[in-house]
């Protein structure tokens, strides 16, 4: 694979979502998949895929998905953003479970409060009028900490807090469609929580702001 | 009551407005956004068209109509829509005036208001504005919705029309809601991709004629193509070179139907334009689907889409997924003369690419790609057009190929094939 240049070794394309995941659904049971970037009359992410058929052959199912390459001077707006350091980082527990717990507290109100502390106890918080909701996670263990400072200034026991948009998150929990080998919860108290999410060949990071 | 058997309700508002003393009879009534590359000419069988500026300042909903819900003559000159198999509207339509965002929801949702009181639509146009008027059978319940001039980009009615007998005839017009329903159906898709409609209509024809001009851009679309080789079929048997396209979603139920009764399909097409049946031939029941085809224009050149899937002709045939051509039907196959001769560029076998797409919902035409330019008076040809019943199973009426949601991504117009 090669990018635009040398220097650039890189090629950033923008396309519907929507486009390659209708694509990317014929090739539930593929034998193989493969991505190019094709030149069709308008720049293509062509996957094709070879599909098992029942006869000992294969079948080729070809999708072209429009695409529009990105110049090179709007490349620093798509850099990944820098991770500030988080005040609890914190191990996720199964993802199922926040999912089914998140999806009864958004009846009850739009803004999630993340909780967390090095103790490894999570807390899931939600407040209306009448209720108060809180799920705990307790003993889910916190990945060595980096930075020497925190466990100096706060306690163990100290939570670090970020308030999200509840949907937001839901979002993150429902488009996971295998568990994570590990995830991580990072917090940055009342600014934002980052997930890490540590597949075996692939990470997938999520960056949810917190609530203004 | 005005003799000649004019809309009383439009008498009664003659009270209120000022006397027409000719009737308006050549309705023209356009809108029109910017044209762009890419837009679609065609429509579907029928188009409708309500267009709407955004003029500001202007009131936007239709002003009261005080007629009382009151006998509405049978009028003397029914004016039922129907879709001709090939558009020409012989009013050449007014020039567009400058673009502006247009909506035809707004006019669909009137119609589909009135449709809930009677099967029975008049449209009646006047310097007021162009009025759609309803009233139930059993004289129960009334409504008209009337849209004023500046709804429209363009709005034109003129005086009555001289007939060859010497009358004057005055636009008396009297729809079947039903036949205008589909057409607003899928109003969030019209708002998206409808960008302009247009109505005309004259009281010396007996049509209305309804134009949605569409716009679909290309580059959004996915494009799908699926090789699926001969020897994936029970029987193959193909005898002309051939590329037909026609409506995935009407595929897709016969498919899914095919699956249930775990029964082959046999499918059987000609050149373009020609229909194409898919049929199911099982112990206990039979199913025939018929689907028509796009014609192909003498003068077409390959589309858009064709040219994106320019791979190699490959050796490959029928869109089937999980279900098998079918060798039961034995006397249907003689149609398609099958001439045993090695791979050239010019032979008899159908080189077909088919372009499926198994799950997604984009709007795909299935096409069956050919490398040779097929003469309709070729002998192998005509041996098809002898021989096969298929005319048979064609229903005789005309019938549209897809509707609103699936219209396929071409930029010229086609000729729907029709027995």
């Amino acid at each position: 694979m090669e990018g635009v240049s040398e220097d650039n070794n890189a090629i950033y394309v923008e396309l519907a979502a929507e486009n390659l995941s209708r694509a990317l659904k014929t090739a539930q049971n593929a034998r193989a998949l493969k991505v190019k970037l094709t030149n069709k009359h308008f720049p293509c992410l062509t996957v094709s895929i070879e599909l098992v058929s029942v006869s000992s052959s294969s079948r080729m199912v070809t999708h072209d998905i429009p695409v529009k390459v990105i110049p090179r001077k709007l490349w620093r707006n798509l850099q990944e953003p820098a991770v500030p350091d988080a005040d609890v980082s914190i191990y996720l527990p199964v993802l199922k479970t926040m999912k089914s717990v998140v999806e009864k507290m958004k009846n009850i109100s739009n803004q999630l409060i993340i909780e967390a502390n090095l103790n490894g106890d999570l807390n899931l918080k939600i407040e209306s009028e009448l209720v108060c909701v809180t799920t705990h996670f307790k003993d889910l263990g916190n990945p060595p900490s980096a930075s020497e400072n925190e466990s100096e200034d706060c306690s163990p026991e100290q939570m670090a807090e970020v308030q999200v948009d509840i949907r937001k998150f839901l979002q993150f929990l429902a488009g996971q469609q295998v568990n994570p080998t590990r995830g991580v919860c990072n917090i940055v108290s009342h600014k934002m929580v980052h997930f890490d999410l540590l597949h075996e060949d692939v990470s997938l990071q999520y960056f949810i702001p917190a609530l203004s | 009551m005005e003799p000649g058997g004019r809309n009383p309700c439009c008498n009664h508002m003659l009270n209120h407005c000022p006397p027409r003393e000719r009737a308006p009879t050549v309705l023209s009534v356009h809108g029109s956004a910017q044209s762009r590359a890419g837009q679609c000419g065609h429509g579907a069988a029928a188009c409708l068209t309500a267009c709407r500026t955004t003029a500001p300042g202007q009131p936007t909903g239709p002003p009261h109509c005080r007629c009382p819900p009151g006998p509405l003559l049978p009028h003397s000159l029914p004016c039922r829509p129907h879709p001709p198999p090939e558009w020409h509207p012989w009013d050449s339509p007014p020039s567009p005036s400058s673009a502006s965002p247009l909506e035809t929801s707004v006019f669909g949702k009137a119609i589909q208001a009135l449709s809930r009181i009677s099967d029975e639509l008049w449209l009646d146009p006047s310097e007021k504005g162009l009025a759609l008027r309803s009233v139930n059978s059993c004289r129960s319940a009334y409504g008209c919705v009337l849209f004023s001039p500046v709804f429209f980009q363009h709005y034109q009615w003129s005086t009555s029309v001289d007939m060859k007998n010497g009358t004057k005839s005055n636009l008396n017009c009297k729809l079947g809601i039903k036949s205008l329903l589909p057409i607003f159906r899928c109003l969030n898709s019209l708002e998206r991709n409808v960008e302009v409609c247009k109505i005309f209509t004259r009281s010396d024809k007996c049509k209305v004629v309804i134009q949605l001009f569409c716009r679909h851009d290309l580059n959004s679309s996915v494009y799908s193509e699926m090789f699926v080789g001969p020897h994936e079929f029970e029987f193959f048997q193909i005898g002309v070179d051939t590329e037909i396209t026609f409506c995935c979603k009407e595929l897709k139920g016969m498919l899914l139907f095919s699956e249930a009764t775990h029964a082959p399909i046999t499918m059987h097409f000609d050149f373009p334009g020609k229909p194409m049946s898919l049929s199911i031939d099982h112990m206990l029941l039979e199913a025939n689907f018929v689907l028509a085809t796009l014609a192909d224009e003498p003068s077409r050149a390959s589309s858009p889409q064709s040219l994106c899937l320019s791979q190699k002709r490959k050796r490959s045939d029928l869109p089937c997924s999980n279900s098998k051509v079918g060798k039961k039907d034995s006397k249907a196959m003689e149609s398609i003369s099958s001439k045993v001769a090695p791979r050239k560029l010019y032979a008899d076998e159908i080189l077909s690419n088919i372009s499926a797409l198994e799950n997604s919902g984009s709007p795909i035409m299935k096409r069956v790609n050919s490398d040779t330019e097929e003469e309709p008076g070729s002998p192998s040809l005509r041996k098809c057009k002898a021989k096969k019943n298929l005319m048979e199973v064609m229903p005789k009426s005309y019938f549209c190929i897809s509707d609103i949601e699936h219209l396929p991504p071409l930029s010229k117009k086609p000729g729907f094939g029709v027995e």
